[in-house]
């Protein structure tokens, strides 16, 4: 018989890896903005696990045919506006693939900005503030122009997590309703205009 | 601005709206209905993800029986379901008692329309075993009218088309146990004294 006994500890524990320092500075030169060592590793984990999977979002070329076949993803994102705060469990288009294609240099041959493609994004569960998870059609039904605020807060969320990049010309509740400003950031950080029509335009009409 | 395309709801259309339960968490979304008595549960659960293609209507029984001075539970259990990962053909699961084994009956070729009626033909079989539950426990309550409403009659052709699916899949080799081995003739009409699996058997 094996008497060894499981310990379950309240604390993850810190380990002391030891890098030279020509690869620490390496690692630190991957940083974006003020993460820490252990979040630029586990991004670099992640999407290294992301592209390896067998699954995912695939790019498919066929002769002068370019195509993709998406695969989802999910998140729960925490939004504030006047009115409430909303917990909101959202599916979309995994974008891990182009946003590796966008900032590759090595890869700059391969033109992604030509490559189009779109969130698709959807809204499958809400809760308001400590309340109980919801669907999300009774929010439809209460109050449209909350809902649409909550929907393209997520695509903001969604869009400045997959590409790494800041979309300031959209902060105020006016902003988020101003196809305008959608169109300069998109136009300024190179993102897919089919998912500027689809993702947004469409939803503000 | 709709919520969720892939979402399945069929139980409710069919239940018993007294009895039905429903219950939302982040990640999923649950409709029960559920019949105790003493030692003895049955249960009609249809889940449905959030997050993932994933799917499940389950028929599910649970009964305590005590042997000598050792107490146990029996369970049974039959779904319909497909899930992202591992065995993620959309089919037929079987909690056998003997022996603990798994039955899976894999459903070909179906179309999202199709799967919907394999998944009401599943509602329309489980009155049956529901039927033999009630008979074996000597539950005086009556069962059908405990779970379904007066739809569920409607579902004759719906049943026929799910069984004629199962038959196919027989024929194809697509009964498969355990090992994912094919479940020989043989094994199958033995497999009838399984009262959670007979029904789904009636094209033998």
């Amino acid at each position: 018989m094996d008497n060894q006994t499981i310990k379950v500890k309240s604390n993850e524990e810190i380990s002391s890896v030891r890098l030279t320092k020509k690869t620490k500075k390496m690692l630190e030169s991957m940083a974006q903005g003020k993460e820490t060592h252990e979040q630029i590793i586990l991004r670099l984990i992640r999407t290294v696990t992301d592209l390896s999977k067998e699954e995912g979002t695939r790019i498919i070329e066929k002769g002068k045919l370019k195509g993709t076949k998406y695969q989802r993803t999910h998140k729960t994102i925490h939004v504030e506006t006047d009115k409430n705060k909303y917990s909101v469990v959202c599916t979309y288009n995994d974008l891990a693939i182009i946003s590796m294609l966008k900032k590759s240099t090595y890869l700059k041959n391969y033109k992604p900005d030509h490559l189009e493609w779109e969130l698709d994004l959807e809204i499958n569960n809400i809760k308001i503030g400590s309340k109980n998870w919801s669907d999300p059609e009774k929010i439809i039904q209460s109050d449209k122009s909350e809902y649409r605020l909550i929907y393209l807060i997520c695509i903001k969320d969604v869009l400045e997590q997959t590409f790494d990049i800041q979309i300031y010309e959209v902060m105020t509740k006016p902003d988020y309703f101003t196809p305008d400003r959608w169109e300069k950031a998109y136009q300024r950080n190179g993102l897919s205009m089919d998912s500027f029509y689809s993702d947004v335009q469409k939803r503000l009409r | 601005m709709m919520p969720q395309k892939s979402f399945i709801c069929v139980l409710p259309e069919y239940s018993n709206q007294e009895h039905l339960e429903d219950i939302r968490s982040e990640q999923e979304h649950e409709s029960r209905i559920r019949y105790t008595q003493g030692a003895f549960t049955i249960e009609i659960s249809e889940t449905n993800s959030f997050v993932e293609d994933k799917y499940s209507l389950n028929l599910t029984t649970a009964r305590y029986v005590v042997v000598g001075s050792e107490g146990s539970t029996k369970n049974r259990e039959a779904m319909i379901h497909h899930h992202p990962h591992g065995h993620r053909d959309r089919h037929l699961q079987f909690k056998l008692q003997a022996a603990h084994e798994v039955i899976r009956i894999n459903l070909d070729f179906l179309d999202h329309e199709d799967y919907i009626r394999c998944i009401k033909g599943f509602l329309s079989v489980s009155q049956k075993v529901i039927a033999h539950e009630q008979d074996e426990n000597s539950i005086s309550v009556d069962l059908q009218k405990h779970f379904f409403n007066q739809h569920i009659d409607g579902l004759e052709s719906e049943r026929q088309f799910l069984l004629g699916k199962i038959r196919q899949a027989h024929q194809s080799s697509r009964i498969l146990d355990n090992n994912n081995d094919p479940v020989t003739p043989g094994r199958l009409v033995s497999l009838r004294s399984e009262s959670h699996l007979l029904p789904f058997l009636d094209w033998l």
